[in-house]
């Protein structure tokens, strides 16, 4: 699994991919947080800068995670891995943790430079801005997953990326359209699953035991139907 | 093997994972969520319960059974920030007290479930109030309350609602009810519509001999109701002990309240009138009539105009001048009141109800005057003592006649009127020692300049450098 992640690694910095994808998150992260805080100036939320990255993500994971599988397919280098001694639950991991590592290092190192700046010139609520970022984390994994299984169904990088758009959309619109749905369960229901109504908390400060639960059981789930698509490839 | 991974019980074997994934999630949220299980990171504790409130919710009877209902469901609740806070908050101390429950009323499907919770025939219960309630005793809180409010900028700087939960929780739980004397030994006479409706209002009406007893602490209310003999004065010797106006007049500086109900044609009242016009209320030696806003061939049954004013007066009738068709407050045979201030010192009087303006005074059966009297008046003291409102109030009818079986048992909004004084009175202040919850200062401090440069450096500068970067390495890897 490390050889898996060191390849991984190193192909997102020998590659323009890695530099695009941070470039692209530096942008959009710190459009965001200046939109949201500096230019408030008293007027500051920064609870509003964090509620601008979650829906970004639908952009910035794909990215990411368009090629994990897809390229493999497209190269024919698939079959490299499948006949290689590295498990399959390995080496989906290792995609998965490289994935991660990129977006999440991105994400904290970038921040530890916008909260430097809120500490400069504000007072802000260290709490929230920690339960915030480990929200953001969380939810990052969880798409990252979703980016992994959807690549790993497609050689075609293009369509990767646009499913795991389409999955990610769903995901944050879910719980939007609740105060129109006279039904109790079904409203319920649709607040349970949706990604939005989970990170609800956190913005106040509050690590939700089942939301944490929830967001690794989403990864466990798409990296677990990622390894079942390959047992499948194997073995046909 | 093989089968376990492509075949068909590959699938079944994913189906059984995802399923059991499913199920433990749903089994650990319903946990978390009846046994709040969350990591609370901030110092202010906003969701949670501090060692304050436990230590005042440990002084009720753990037997006294505590109803908090909500009006909006707990997903609608949940999905709105500042309900979530006392929601959240209500959960926790649900969970820590086995006595204090927590439910839904919905008032859409079951409209009659909050009928009990209005203080008059047209107050409503919103989707955002919130109901505490204890055996006969209840509070009902809007969910503004519930935060202290930017009195410019109108939005919430800090949370509120521990205090208000907690205090409401130990006031509702108070084993007395609130104990309302009726004066006796000057002539004075009650309907008894009215005592039922200080009943229905959740207190006990006692008869008091001033003369003889003293008013006792519990007491929140002194109804007057037409006196037809003075009350022993400040000037008057009476042997030693205070005298019944000075008695009235420290009960009123305790925070006590008073009721009073004149009617025209009674003799002068000197100490009496002299205790009312420190509190701006004169009821003037008058009867009233009104020829084009009468429910009787006499013009004496004058229907009242509600206050729109904003003021006290104005606020008490608020609820009722808000519904869609008013009911009628109607006053027989009353005596115009003059307010002698609208302000002094802490104190404010106010109408609530007027005459319309062709309202005729008449003395001695003389008309001498016509114009809009003030038939219902209530004065108010109010001072702030660690960020807790006391409050006393004198509350003024120019006849006995208003709180009469035929005006009280009928639709007239003569009950409304007595039943929200009542309930305002009848609330005990319970100071509660708990700190609002500042939310946290999102201000910065940074000049239009400073933003600017600063939002350039984040927002192209590093993307810049890492495009350079990766530039740099890709044509490097290029020509090695």
């Amino acid at each position: 699994m490390l050889a898996i992640y060191k390849r991984e690694m190193q192909s997102y910095f020998t590659s323009p991919v890695g530099y695009v994808f941070i470039a692209v998150f530096i942008f959009f992260n710190a459009g965001a947080f200046s939109l949201g805080t500096l230019m408030m100036g008293m007027n500051s939320n920064v609870g509003s800068y964090f509620n601008y990255i979650l829906f970004m993500q639908f952009i910035l994971i794909p990215i990411l995670t368009m090629k994990m599988f897809s390229e493999d397919r497209r190269s024919r280098t698939e079959q490299l891995i499948l006949t290689s001694p590295v498990s399959l639950m390995g080496m989906v991991f290792g995609k998965f943790l490289a994935a991660f590592t990129l977006f999440g290092g991105t994400l904290i190192i970038d921040n530890l430079l916008n909260f430097s700046l809120l500490y400069k010139y504000g007072n802000p609520n260290t709490a929230t801005l920690i339960s915030q970022m480990v929200g953001l984390l969380l939810v990052g994994a969880a798409f990252i997953a979703i980016g992994l299984f959807v690549s790993a169904l497609t050689e075609n990088q293009i369509v990767a990326a646009f499913g795991t758009v389409g999955i990610i959309v769903m995901s944050l619109i879910i719980g939007i359209f609740n105060s129109f749905i006279p039904s109790y369960a079904v409203r319920s229901i649709l607040s349970w699953i949706s990604v939005v109504n989970r990170f609800y908390n956190f913005t106040y400060g509050i690590l939700d035991l089942a939301s944490l639960l929830y967001y690794f059981s989403i990864c466990f789930v798409f990296m677990f139907l990622t390894v079942r698509i390959y047992e499948k490839r194997r073995w046909a | 093997m093989r089968k376990f991974k492509y075949g068909t019980l590959s699938v079944i074997l994913g189906a059984v994972v995802i399923a059991a994934v499913i199920v433990v999630n749903v089994v650990f949220s319903t946990l978390a969520y009846s046994k709040n299980w969350y990591i609370d990171l901030t110092k202010e504790k906003i969701y949670g319960l501090t060692d304050a409130g436990r230590a005042l919710l440990d002084t009720i009877d753990p037997e006294a059974q505590i109803s908090v209902h909500f009006c909006s469901p707990f997903d609608t609740l949940e999905a709105n920030g500042a309900q979530k806070m006392v929601f959240e908050l209500v959960k926790q101390i649900a969970a820590e007290y086995d006595n204090v429950t927590y439910d839904y009323l919905d008032t859409v499907k079951n409209p009659s479930a909050t009928i009990k919770y209005k203080t008059s025939t047209t107050s409503t219960i919103t989707p955002d109030s919130i109901i505490v309630e204890s055996d006969s005793e209840f509070r009902v809180f809007k969910l503004q309350a519930m935060f202290m409010i930017d009195t410019q900028s109108g939005s919430a700087w800090a949370f509120n609602g521990e205090k208000k939960l907690v205090s409401a929780m130990v006031a509702c739980t108070l084993a007395e009810k609130p104990i309302a004397y009726y004066t006796m030994t000057h002539g004075e006479s009650l309907s008894q519509s009215m005592l039922e409706l200080f009943a229905e209002a959740g207190y006990e009406v006692k008869g008091i001999d001033l003369t003889k007893e003293e008013i006792a602490e519990d007491a929140r209310l002194i109804i007057v109701s037409y006196p037809q003999h003075d009350f022993e004065g400040i000037s008057e010797l009476t042997a030693g002990r205070k005298s019944e106006i000075e008695k009235i007049s420290d009960f009123l500086a305790s925070w006590g309240n008073l009721m009073v109900f004149m009617a025209p044609g009674t003799e002068k009242l000197p100490e009496f009138e002299a205790l009312l016009a420190e509190w701006g209320i004169e009821f003037e030696d008058a009867v009233l009539k009104d020829p084009s806003n009468s429910i009787d061939t006499n013009n004496y049954a004058i229907v009242g105009q509600y206050s729109t004013e904003q003021t006290l007066g104005g606020s008490l009738v608020s609820s009722i001048v808000s519904s869609g068709t008013p009911p009628k407050t109607v006053l027989y045979y009353t005596r115009p009141i003059k307010l002698l201030y609208a302000s002094k010192d802490n104190r404010q009087a106010s109408t609530a109800v007027y005459s319309s303006k062709n309202a005729q005074k008449y003395v001695d059966d003389e008309l001498v005057a016509s114009g809009q009297y003030s038939l219902v008046t209530v004065s108010r003291e109010a001072r702030y003592i660690d960020n807790i409102q006391y409050q006393s109030n004198v509350f003024a009818v120019g006849t006995p006649l208003f709180a009469a079986d035929e005006f009280l048992k009928s639709t007239y909004g003569n009950s409304d009127i007595l039943y929200t004084m009542m309930r305002a009175m009848g609330k005990k202040q319970v100071p509660i020692d708990l700190d609002f919850k500042v939310f946290e200062d999102h201000a910065l401090d940074i000049t239009t300049k400073e933003a600017w440069t600063w939002s350039g450096v984040i927002t192209f500068a590093l993307p810049v450098i890492a495009v350079a970067a990766g530039v740099v390495i890709w044509l490097r890897r290029k020509h090695a």
